[in-house]
């Protein structure tokens, strides 16, 4: 009974998983963002890699000027001044490789409830055996996995061009270690299911979709914060940062999934939602 | 199959539905009437468990509702519900909406039925384009195919023949019938008194609380005596006497060429106009046209609704002084007997 029960209720999940996709794909505005806003992102890095490739460090004039911390970094000891820079370069861009594909889930997940408000579907939705929680859960893997699939597809297209860009070999070992694996597979999907619960949630109060986006600038904002410390220097993004990272997000992504959870009721969702 | 006992449901200050009790038995088709506002829409999310009482039990397809999730969930599958709007994916297709809800409620044989009520409500050539580029009438073709796509035991439809033309709503009527034949019950919203006339067995008139449940007709002889036109060339005033002595004549009214009988409750209704025509015809009256004047459902719903409002109720007689409309049923005939 338990074995069927879990089967009927993942296979609505998957129902509704699908259905908000079909829906959401067809949207023009969801697909800007949801395509063509990454592809831009993963273009900048490799072209400012490409130029780094071209263009010494001497010639940018920071060839021996280059930050201590990085000097002190023990993956760039053994590399020449230039490929320290583009290593350097490259590092950088992880932080915005976090960020990369957040205003997709956002723009999903705020999108799935508001235009169920406005098209007055989720009443014949909501009176279907879907449980609640079953649809929650729907409504953020809707919203989650094109996130998060389409920065690990980035992540990927960015990997396999770095390596025909990058000076040497050992730039590249340099580049992609640990700490970018633990930001891609664990930190991302972390930071986009906080992005999901905002849309949800702000969605479930807002009949403007804008407004989750423009809260999602609370999510963005402590990681440009780190992207420009660590650009002029002052903090160093290592695996201890991302694992510190890692654990504030979850933190909150508890306790966001809890008043999401709270504030996503049948009742409330038909007699508040207005 | 539906019932309800003090059902009550409060928003903060506000009080939707108060002390809702009503029963509807299997294959009924019970008309819920009332202004905007009255708590329709309130008892029929109660009554699918979309929202929770606040006070009062209901029991939906033998399950009652509020128990657990489960037991929810269990009254969900039994109930189809159409919504005021249809409330459909405009941007998928036809088709992908019904298979979603056929997939939702666990369809055994989806694909199927998808087909036989795409098919039944003639989108089936259409079933590949967007719902968005459908006509309002379309749109709700579709969605009461949604809502009858799992039969349910139980439907509840909110206005289900607006928007549509002519035809399709008698198709929608026809088979809000059938549904009835097949012992399904109908839990059915409108404004349209004429159709509620026409297709329901009883009728509920609700303003908060139930001010009154019966079927159409027994409602219009609580509050209206029964009453026969006599329309005649010549001078009807001269008859009018003639008619006021006949004992079970309550009053007669006059009105250009129309002479109106109020009869007393208890006359027997054919045998008392039978008698009338004699006695006008051997007094000489040229009479042209002999009519059963009756109230329409909506004098009913309008009488019962300003009652409530003043606080009063209508007598019968006092009713029966009001303009009486000749009846035109659904069927569009008028109760009435023409000479020549």
């Amino acid at each position: 009974m338990e074995a069927r029960m879990s089967t009927s209720s993942l296979r609505r999940i998957r129902i509704v998983v699908v259905k908000e996709w079909l829906d959401a794909f067809k949207n023009r505005y969801i697909l800007l963002i949801g395509i063509l806003l990454p592809l831009v992102l993963t273009a900048v890095p490799l072209i400012l890699l490409g130029v780094a490739r071209t263009v010494s460090a001497q010639q940018l004039g920071v060839g021996n000027s280059l930050p201590a911390f990085l000097r002190q970094n023990p993956a760039l000891h053994d590399l020449q001044p230039g490929e320290i820079f583009q290593a350097a370069l490259a590092n950088q861009f992880m932080l915005l490789f976090l960020i990369l594909a957040l205003p997709l889930p956002v723009a999903m997940a705020a999108y799935s409830i508001v235009g169920e408000k406005r098209d007055h579907s989720l009443e014949p939705l909501l009176a279907t055996p879907i449980s609640i929680p079953e649809l929650l859960l729907a409504k953020g893997l809707a919203s989650l996995i094109p996130g998060v699939v389409s920065t690990w597809l980035c992540f990927i297209i960015y990997l396999v061009v770095a390596r025909l860009l990058v000076l040497s070999a050992a730039v590249y070992s340099a580049i992609f270690n640990s700490t970018w694996l633990l930001a891609m597979f664990i930190v991302v999907p972390l930071l986009t299911l906080l992005s999901v619960c905002i849309g949800l949630m702000v969605s479930s109060r807002s009949n403007d979709p804008r407004a989750a986006e423009q809260l999602n600038t609370f999510v963005i904002l402590p990681i440009l914060i780190l992207f420009f410390s660590q650009l002029l220097g002052i903090s160093v993004v290592n695996t201890a940062t991302m694992l510190i990272l890692a654990a504030l997000i979850v933190i909150v992504d508890v306790v966001l999934l809890r008043l999401a959870a709270r504030l996503f009721q049948r009742e409330k969702i038909l007699t508040h939602w207005k | 199959m539906i019932r309800t006992v003090n059902l009550t449901k409060r928003f903060d200050t506000t009080t939707a539905v108060e002390g809702l009790t009503l029963e509807i038995a299997q294959g009924e088709v019970f008309g819920f009437l009332g202004p905007n506002g009255a708590g329709k829409t309130t008892t029929v999310r109660l009554l699918s468990t979309l929202i929770s009482p606040t006070a009062g039990e209901a029991w939906v397809a033998g399950q009652q509702i509020g128990i657990s999730e489960e037991v929810n969930a269990v009254i969900r599958r039994s109930v189809g519900l159409l919504t005021e709007v249809p409330g459909l994916y405009e941007r998928l297709s036809a088709e992908q909406n019904l298979r979603i809800f056929s997939g939702l409620y666990d369809v055994a044989d989806g694909e199927i039925q998808v087909k036989r009520y795409l098919q039944l409500m003639d989108l089936w050539n259409q079933r590949k384009d967007p719902v968005a580029s459908f006509s309002k009438g379309m749109k709700q073709k579709l969605a009461i195919a949604r809502a009858l796509l799992h039969e349910p035991r139980v439907l509840f439809l909110d206005e289900p023949t607006s928007g549509l033309d002519p035809e399709s709503a008698r198709m929608v009527r026809e088979s809000i019938a059938e549904l009835r034949a097949e012992g399904r019950t109908v839990f059915l919203c409108t404004h349209n008194l004429v159709e509620a006339d026409q297709l329901c067995d009883r009728v509920g008139i609700m303003r908060q609380h139930l001010l009154r449940v019966d079927t159409p007709e027994h409602l219009r002889e609580e509050l209206w005596e029964p009453q026969v036109t006599f329309r005649m060339r010549g001078r009807p005033a001269s008859y009018q006497t003639l008619l006021s002595a006949l004992p079970f004549v309550r009053s007669v009214t006059l009105s250009g060429d129309t002479l109106t009988a109020t009869l007393t409750s208890g006359a027997e209704r054919q045998e008392a106009t039978a008698a009338m025509v004699r006695r006008l015809v051997e007094a000489g009256a040229d009479l042209f046209s002999v009519g059963e004047a009756s109230h329409s459902l909506e004098d009913a719903y309008l009488t019962l609704l300003a009652d409530h409002q003043t606080g009063t109720q209508t007598p019968r007689s006092q009713a029966s002084q009001q303009i009486p409309v000749p009846r035109t049923s659904p069927g569009g005939a008028t109760r009435e007997w023409r000479r020549g």
